[in-house]
């Protein structure tokens, strides 16, 4: 019996355009729900709490983030502007969960710990502090009709999987989750013509 | 009588080994990083050292005053923050946490120390001289004559550390005139620019993780530095240069600024960051320096 059906409506890492396993794997997106079903089918009751059956387990990507910023001078002179940017504010590691998960109680599944709360909703993407800070204040000068961006690509590690909540062995909450652990960001700096 | 003599010698191994479990004396490890900023108001160098506990070590209410030292320089510098990351490593058993000096040197000039300590002098008289790596440091300047128009670092593998080997940079001359360009330099001792294997190229869309020997053949890291060269690029129009870098020793090179020389001036461009693998590169472990501290 579920007490909460599953969304058919999938999540994404809303800070990346796009995540490419270095090897196989599938992001939780790619799940259907057939193999929904069958890995739930892995999950055994509980008298109480979470269990989790791991899918993908801190599997390699390569990811291509968003742009960090754009900003075009359309003047006829070079325009100064002063970008600040802390890695692991701007950036960071990107959690996402469907179905009847969301973030934040805990649960721990096998070398990270990912945060599930007792409220409902369908789709979700949050963002986790992240540890590799390192601040950067960079001023420039844009030259004039010219539009320059700051872009970032990277590595990481994915691990997603579902999850069931057990209350007295009932089942009150089912779904998937996902999280993107940045181990590594790279920059550079492009002219796009106005 | 007997049972009590050995219930005693329990009791007293017990003790010890409690004792010697609980020993919470502070070790601070530090890393050597190679450290390059141009700074401006505001701009701080952020130096981390792993730390074992909490202790007045790390405590900014107990320091009487830092400088940068290296064999012959002083630089005295001003604490703009010394904070706790939530990112912790551990060595064997031992958990330790980041903490991050933010400094800003209280002098006006470039400073270049090779093997700088961190000279930690505190209000019980203590002083700590943690070795920190290598500091250079610019101040940022403007200047409207010349304008980037792209930049993008070369990634390579050397001796197993992930580094900058060089990067491909767009100028655009802004003035009405010719100027010539006569030098690059990155104020990353002991990495340097090689001026003469500077190439012209098209147009920016390398990838960063192209060989430098695939892009330059005559290249290889270990080169001698060279200082000049000379490119004239016309008033109002663009250049694009693959400037190669040379290391007289191995380093984490991921951020630093750029300095072209041109006519008889000098244009500075902040401290890019090129990349950002933490702190700690498992590469670096090996530079790992331990302090054991008196408390």
């Amino acid at each position: 019996m579920r007490f909460f059906l599953l969304m058919s409506i999938l999540s994404t890492h809303n800070n990346f355009e796009e995540i490419i396993f270095i090897d196989e794997g599938r992001l939780l997106e790619e799940y259907s729900e057939e193999e929904y079903d069958d890995y739930y089918d892995h999950l055994k009751k509980r008298f109480f709490g979470w269990n989790s059956y791991i899918v993908e387990d801190q599997k390699d990507v390569y990811f291509v983030s968003d742009t960090l910023f754009s900003y075009s001078n359309q003047s006829n002179e070079s325009i100064s502007y002063k970008y600040v940017y802390e890695t692991g504010k701007d950036i960071k590691d990107s959690v996402a969960v469907t179905g009847g998960i969301s973030t934040n109680a805990s649960t721990k599944a096998k070398g990270f710990n990912l945060k599930f709360d007792n409220k409902l909703q369908s789709k979700i993407s949050v963002e986790q502090s992240k540890s590799i800070t390192e601040k950067w204040q960079l001023d420039i000068d844009v030259p004039p009709f010219t539009k320059m961006s700051l872009k970032i690509r990277g590595e990481g590690k994915i691990s997603n999987g579902v999850s069931h909540l057990y209350i007295f062995f009932i089942k009150v909450k089912e779904g998937g989750w996902e999280v993107l652990d940045v181990t590594k960001e790279y920059y550079w700096l492009v002219e796009e013509y106005v | 009588m007997k049972k009590y003599i050995v219930g005693g010698i329990v009791i007293l191994l017990v003790a010890i080994l409690f004792l010697l479990t609980n020993d919470r004396s502070t070790s601070i490890f530090t890393l050597r990083h190679l450290y390059s900023q141009a700074l401006t108001d505001g701009e701080f160098l952020r130096i981390p050292l792993l730390v074992n506990n909490d202790s007045f070590y790390t405590d900014e209410s107990s320091i009487e005053r830092i400088n940068l030292i290296d064999d012959i320089n002083i630089i005295p510098v001003s604490i703009d923050s010394i904070s706790k990351d939530e990112l912790s490593y551990y060595y064997g058993a031992e958990k330790y946490n980041v903490y991050m000096f933010d400094l800003v040197p209280e002098i006006g000039a470039r400073v270049n120390l090779l093997d700088a300590r961190l000279e930690i002098i505190y209000l019980n008289g203590e002083v700590n001289r943690l070795s920190i790596g290598d500091i250079n440091i610019i101040n940022y300047s403007e200047n409207k004559d010349l304008g980037i128009t792209g930049l993008t670092g070369i990634i390579n593998i050397i001796e197993g550390y992930e580094t900058t080997v060089g990067f491909v940079m767009g100028i655009k001359n802004l003035t009405d005139s010719d100027i010539e360009i006569k030098g690059f330099n990155i104020n990353a001792n002991p990495v340097f620019v090689n001026n003469k294997l500077i190439k012209e190229v098209e147009n920016l869309e390398i990838d960063m993780f192209t060989s430098m020997e695939e892009l330059i053949p005559e290249y290889h890291y270990l080169l001698d530095p060279t200082l000049n060269t000379s490119f004239i690029i016309s008033a109002n129009s663009k250049k694009n240069f693959i400037v190669p870098i040379v290391y007289e020793e191995i380093r984490y090179l991921n951020r630093f600024p750029i300095i072209i020389k041109y006519d008889d001036n000098e244009f500075i461009y902040d401290d890019f960051l090129f990349m950002n693998l933490g702190y700690f590169p498992e590469f670096l472990l090996e530079t790992k320096r331990k302090y054991d501290m008196l408390n």
